[in-house]
């Protein structure tokens, strides 16, 4: 009960965010049209082979058979850590173009634009586009950074052979979590796609 | 939804009100001079007479039951038979909601007259700024205290240029918020001439409490004239301005300033004012003259006969002379306007001083070197020259110039300077002319030619839309662009010249 | 309810002390740095929010002093000056928003009481308890910091594009906040699952005390609405660091946004700060009339009504900013809408004094001054959800006086009533009745005078948050400001004879005032795991008829055996 509120209270968290970001892009007629990096298709890849992962782990303690616990678990840790270096990677990949919007907006001044993003000039658009993928990204990173350290318990626990067929509250827990972060990365993801 | 429906409730209410005990006369809203005041009144008397009421039966019940049921004894229980009664409670919960439910409606109604602006109202425009309020009004006239004509409803455009702002006139029953970014609009019709302060309401900084305008209602008359006097350049606040003041505001409400800056930076429409009085300028056959009275007189009545070099003829309007004629016929506020001219001059002398000023002898400057010439444009088809002007404010627009700089500065981009007509290098070592065609494809579609030195895809993708395709099919704003990179170019020719010769 | 264990119940659990309780078993600040009991962070809570109180206090009382005068008696004569008074009041405000009223009611009471009250020997995850008041004061401190750096000067609510604007260290402030909601959210959960997770046998729904709905439709409002609170706080930060553009109109956001979503927040946490008062005050009246509550379900109710409406009539902050005509009707008709159920309360309140057996203590006092205060607060909540008296009176000192009636006339005489009523429990020390007494009639007194001239002079015309004002406005505010050091008074007086019951106060008996709820049925002050039998519950949470007062112990003892005790003891 306890980690549903935590994920129904994340979920507003996230939500929110959504919503705010959309309402905002849904006044403004997009001028500027960034590519995401292709890599992001990959790191979304690994978080869905991950929730596999960790679901294949429940059900293995679930019919009370450990060690595949222990495996699956450790490469549900291991994609996670993946998953975030891919997505460090995306983000330094576009950090250079936010740079050289940023130059640009440096040289041109913002100017009051009179009206609800509109009338935004490209560079302008450009240097928001990236700040809202930093704020998803890392929003999401952070919580996928939580998620990993009672992941880490938990697999230190199943490898100790801490859990039975009867008693995995832990493994229960950390499951429901990882899938809501599988489910808010790709939210996440297809808002990115479809508004840059 | 209607509430016609409520108006004999409304009535009812009304009546029973006036019975109710005087205390609520003793502490009304204190002042109520807008024609929408006596709604908000009657709601607040309203609301305050129930809550007056239920205040005082709940304090002279806990009072009563206080004393009445005081424990004589430690040990002494209440009454546990009583521990509910649901019609009572539900009483006590319908009671109130039906109270509140009045209440809201009255507030809504009233609040709709107060939000919906009357047709026809008269227009002022409040800027709003820190730390101060600026009104415009429908004459041009600019001031820092707010008329407003009594029996007449007035619209209020409001804008903020940096944070949000409260508009509060609370004689008036009026508030709104300024957001940056937005229109707001209140109207306000005050019953009678008073005089009451404009406050700021919503915290907008250090200077927010003493962010306030007196509010001025006069009789309609009084209002015009008051009104007329603001749009009076030769006056401020009843007392005469000197000249150099007079075309201060003159530059404004012209609108000089847009093309002419004061601050000596390059880059403008037209040449900066920053001392250029008095000094020597090219023509634009190269000739030296001196910015004398009579040169400045001359440039401001007839733009197209004087030539500036580095500055297309053609873009300035020449209806200055009618409109300065037509504030003053003897020509004092064109001289106004070269006074104003001469005050940012360090090179201001006699000669170039209106004659009006002339006696005050300010000491004669040696004349000075000459300023390195801007950019030429010479060679540009006459035709053209309207198009370049129109293309450099698209190119603003746009922001183009935050990665090309038009002056040779390196940038996220190449430079524009000197680039129509010279060779460029693409990343595949091949040698290109940046002719005409060249630059469009570049403009339009960056991702294909690739500048050795410069990223791919950093350029958006998105400027082909916006200038060429279904939507844009003459390509004008395309064509505009490109003549205005010819014009900051020396290797600019008919090939890099967009085809047409500016005639389209 | 009844406490069947033959020690509650009967003679042998009255005659305290049998050894340790929760203070001192377990010695060293490390036993209560790493505490995991609740009761001993409930008292970390209850020196954190009472030190941040005092902060808070001292800034009112620099802005009490600041507008003696028109032209402000502290800062004066330049901007530079008139920025430090808007720090004093934006420090003011957060402090005694985000560190005193929200988290306070339920970190200091509700953590101490709350478990007491279902028969839990603890929270349902203490670990995660004590994270919460971690957090609270890494986030306190990182307000401390960033005042060091640079007071934020934007208010408490943040509002861009000032915010965005403004030179001071609004990212710290900001981040500082974040970590204090996060505290607010992981309480809620723990409260809601320790509700419902570990009631003692017989304790149904329908038989807990009012203060644990109230802290249950609290916790529901803490973490659902808190996270709004997190994002706006994050994108806000976002802002800052690398304009993002959603609050920002100069890179094409909407700072109308911005208060849409700070308030989706911060009017659900008004109450998150009342809700808790409501349930205290409804504690106290009960017991001190000697008669059981009247019309439970329908203060239950309106509880979780008041919860559940609260989370839409958030736009009624935004009357005045450009938001639509029908929007404005809505959250005009949901503000309405939400006054039923507080009403209710009141009546529910006052009927359950009538024929009751009622004894003027303390903690009374603190009550009856709630209603009447709450009721002036609520009232002129009313005439400002009017749309059309909203108008006139928005962002004004009437604002002012209407949200410090809620807040201190409300949540803060509320608690300090039950800080009174659960003193005896908490350390088991009484204080001077009588003096407790003067000082809540000086708090009522001083309150009054403090903040009423505050609604005639936002009638008037004087806007909040002036470090300036017109000279008209000044008779109004010299009552305020010596209705403001009577305040002061008060709460040294306080300070005072609490202080000096800790170290010479008569020892308390288990049940001083006759409660009738759990939390009065083990010795004061309560051991570490607080029963020793899991208690087992037959009927509702109050009934005096079975208590009597035993002059040598101080307190009250149940006379007659209930029945079915059999086995009860061993159960668990």
């Amino acid at each position: 009960m306890g980690v549903g509120l935590l994920v129904f209270s994340l979920s507003v968290l996230f939500a929110s965010t959504l919503i705010g970001y959309l309402y905002i892009r849904a006044q403004s007629p997009m001028v500027a049209h960034l590519q995401l990096p292709k890599l992001l298709w990959v790191s979304t890849a690994v978080l869905l082979i991950s929730s596999i992962t960790m679901h294949a782990g429940l059900r293995a303690i679930q019919q009370g058979r450990e060690s595949p616990l222990a495996r699956n678990l450790a490469v549900t840790f291991g994609l996670g850590l993946l998953f975030l270096i891919l997505q460090t990677i995306s983000a330094v990949d576009i950090f250079h173009t936010l740079q050289l919007s940023d130059m640009a907006m440096a040289r041109v001044g913002i100017r009051n634009t009179g009206g609800l993003a509109r009338g935004l000039t490209p560079v302008v658009q450009t240097h928001v586009l990236i700040a809202a993928f930093y704020v998803f990204t890392a929003l999401h990173a952070l919580h996928v950074i939580g998620g990993l350290i009672p992941l880490g318990v938990v697999l230190r626990q199943a490898i100790k052979s801490g859990y039975s067929r009867n008693y995995y509250p832990g493994v229960r827990y950390c499951s429901i979590y990882w899938h809501f972060l599988d489910v808010v990365w790709l939210v996440i993801f297809v808002v990115l796609l479809a508004t840059f | 939804m209607s509430f016609n429906l409520l108006h004999g409730e409304s009535n009812l209410i009304q009546m029973m009100s006036l019975k109710l005990p005087g205390v609520l006369a003793a502490w009304g809203l204190p002042h109520s001079d807008a024609v929408t005041s006596p709604d908000v009144q009657f709601l607040w008397d309203f609301i305050l007479g129930v809550a007056v009421f239920f205040t005082v039966l709940i304090v002279v019940l806990m009072v009563y039951f206080s004393i009445r049921y005081h424990a004589k004894t430690k040990n002494q229980v209440g009454d546990h038979g009583h521990t509910h009664n649901t019609p009572l409670e539900l009483t006590w919960s319908i009671i109130p909601l039906i109270l509140l439910m009045i209440m809201f409606v009255l507030g809504f109604k009233y609040y709709l007259n107060i939000d919906t602006v009357p047709s026809g109202a008269y227009k002022i425009d409040v800027q709003a700024k820190q730390w101060s309020w600026t009104f415009v009004y429908p004459n041009g006239g600019i001031s820092d205290k707010l008329y407003l004509p009594a029996g007449r409803p007035v619209r209020l455009d409001m804008t903020s240029s940096d944070v949000l702002h409260g508009f509060w006139i609370p004689r008036l029953s009026i508030q709104k918020d300024v957001v940056p970014g937005r229109v707001m609009s209140v109207w306000i019709e005050a019953k009678k001439p008073a005089r009451m302060w404009l406050q700021c309401a919503e915290y907008c900084g250090s200077g927010h409490s003493e962010m306030r305008a007196p509010v001025i209602v006069e009789p309609y008359a009084q209002f015009r004239k008051s009104v007329h006097a603001i749009a009076d350049i030769w006056k401020q606040n009843g007392k005469p301005l000197s000249l150099v003041e007079v075309g201060r505001k003159l530059h404004v409400t012209l609108g000089c300033i847009a093309c002419h800056n004061m601050t000596g930076a390059p880059g403008g429409v037209g040449p900066s004012w920053k001392n250029l009085a008095g000094s020597q300028v090219h023509d634009i056959n190269g000739r030296i003259v001196v910015a004398d009275y009579a040169y400045l007189k001359n440039a401001i009545i007839h733009p197209g006969h004087l030539k500036v070099k580095g500055y297309p003829r053609g873009i300035m309007p020449n209806t200055f002379a009618a409109q300065l004629k037509k504030i003053s016929p003897n020509g004092r506020a064109l001289d106004a306007l070269i006074a104003y001219i001469n005050s940012k001059s360090k090179y201001a002398n006699q000669q170039s001083q209106p004659p009006e000023l002339r006696k005050s002898a300010t000491p004669v400057q040696p004349p000075v070197k000459l300023k390195s010439p801007p950019a030429k444009v010479s060679g540009l088809p006459t035709a053209a020259l309207p198009l370049v002007a129109k293309g450099k404010l698209l190119v603003q627009t746009f922001g183009c110039t935050g990665c090309h700089s038009p002056a040779g500065a390196p940038g996220v981009g190449p430079t524009w300077k000197d680039l129509a007509g010279s060779p460029v290098t693409l990343t595949s070592g091949k040698v290109v002319t940046a002719d005409y065609s060249y630059l469009r494809e570049m403009i339009l579609h960056s991702g294909k030619l690739l500048v050795k030195g410069a990223t791919p895809g950093v350029m958006p993708g998105t400027y082909g839309a916006m200038l060429s395709g279904p939507k844009h099919p003459d390509e004008k704003k395309l064509k505009a662009i490109i003549w205005y990179l010819n014009s900051l170019s020396d290797h600019a020719n008919k090939a890099s010249w967009p085809p047409g010769g500016g005639g389209n | 309810m009844t406490t069947t264990t033959a020690e509650i119940g009967g003679h042998a659990w009255e005659h305290a002390p049998i050894g340790g309780n929760y203070l001192n078993e377990g010695k060293g600040i490390k036993s209560w740095l790493f505490t995991l009991d609740h009761k001993r962070i409930g008292l970390m809570y209850l020196i954190s929010g009472l030190t941040m109180f005092f902060i808070g206090g001292m800034l009112a009382m620099v802005i009490r002093t600041q507008l003696l005068v028109p032209n402000g008696l502290i800062f004066h004569g330049s901007y530079e000056a008139y920025k430090h008074y808007n720090q004093v009041f934006t420090l003011h405000g957060i402090i005694m928003v985000f560190m005193v009223l929200v988290p306070i009611p339920p970190g200091a009471l509700g953590n101490f009481v709350l478990p007491l009250m279902i028969g839990a020997k603890d929270v349902a995850f203490p670990r995660l308890n004590l994270l919460s008041y971690y957090l609270y004061v890494t986030g306190a401190i990182m307000a401390v910091v960033s005042t060091l750096l640079g007071a934020v000067d934007t208010g408490w609510t943040f509002y861009t594009p000032f915010s965005i604007q403004t030179e001071t260290y609004v990212v710290w402030m900001v981040l500082g906040i974040f970590l204090l909601g996060f505290s607010s959210i992981l309480t809620g959960l723990n409260f809601i699952v320790t509700i419902h997770k570990l009631r003692a046998p017989g304790m149904k729904w329908f038989r807990m005390p009012v203060f644990v709905w109230a802290s249950y439709a609290t916790s529901i409002i803490q973490v659902a609405a808190t996270p709004v609170l997190g994002v706006t706080l994050l994108l806000l930060v976002a802002e800052r660091v690398m304009g993002v553009g959603i609050f920002n109109s100069a890179l094409g956001g909407d700072p109308v946004l911005f208060q849409d979503f700070f308030w989706f927040y911060s009017h659900p946490a008004v109450y998150i700060m009342i809700l808790p008062a409501m349930g205290i005050v409804g504690e106290i009246i009960t017991v001190f009339s000697r008669k059981p509550i009247f019309g439970y379900k329908f203060i239950v109710m309106s509880s979780l009504a008041i919860a559940l409406i609260g989370f839409v009539v958030w736009g009624h902050h935004l009357f005045v900013n450009g938001q639509s005509a029908e929007w404005d009707a809505i959250f005009s008709f949901m503000t309405f809408f939400v006054a039923v159920p507080s009403a209710v309360k009141v009546f529910n309140w006052l009927a359950t004094m009538y024929k009751g057996a009622i004894s003027l203590t303390t903690p009374m006092l603190y009550a009856l001054s709630f209603i009447v205060l709450f009721t002036i607060g609520g009232f002129t909540g009313v005439i400002l959800g009017a749309l059309a008296t909203n108008v006139v009176l928005h962002d004004t000192y009437f604002v002012v006086a209407h949200f410090h009636y809620v807040m201190m006339g409300g949540t803060i005489i509320a608690f300090i009533g039950g800080l009174h009523y659960w003193w005896p429990k908490m350390f088991g020390r009484m204080y001077n009745e009588t003096l407790g007494r003067i000082t809540c009639v000086m708090l009522f007194i001083g309150i009054n005078l403090t903040f009423f001239p505050q609604f005639i002079v936002g009638a008037e015309g004087m806007p909040r948050r002036y470090a300036t004002y017109l000279p008209q406005y000044q008779p109004y505010m010299i009552a305020s400001t010596v209705g403001a050091y009577i305040q002061l008074a008060a709460f040294v007086l306080m300070a005072g004879y609490l202080i000096h019951s800790l170290v010479r106060g008569k020892k308390a008996a288990a049940n001083p005032w006759g409660a009738s709820t759990l939390d009065w049925s083990m010795a004061s002050p309560p051991t570490t795991g607080n029963f020793q039998h899991m208690p087992v519950i037959t009927q509702g949470p109050y009934h005096y008829e079975d208590m009597e007062y035993d002059g040598r112990l101080g307190g009250f003892v149940h006379v007659e055996p209930v029945p079915a005790l059999a086995g009860v003891g061993s159960e668990h």
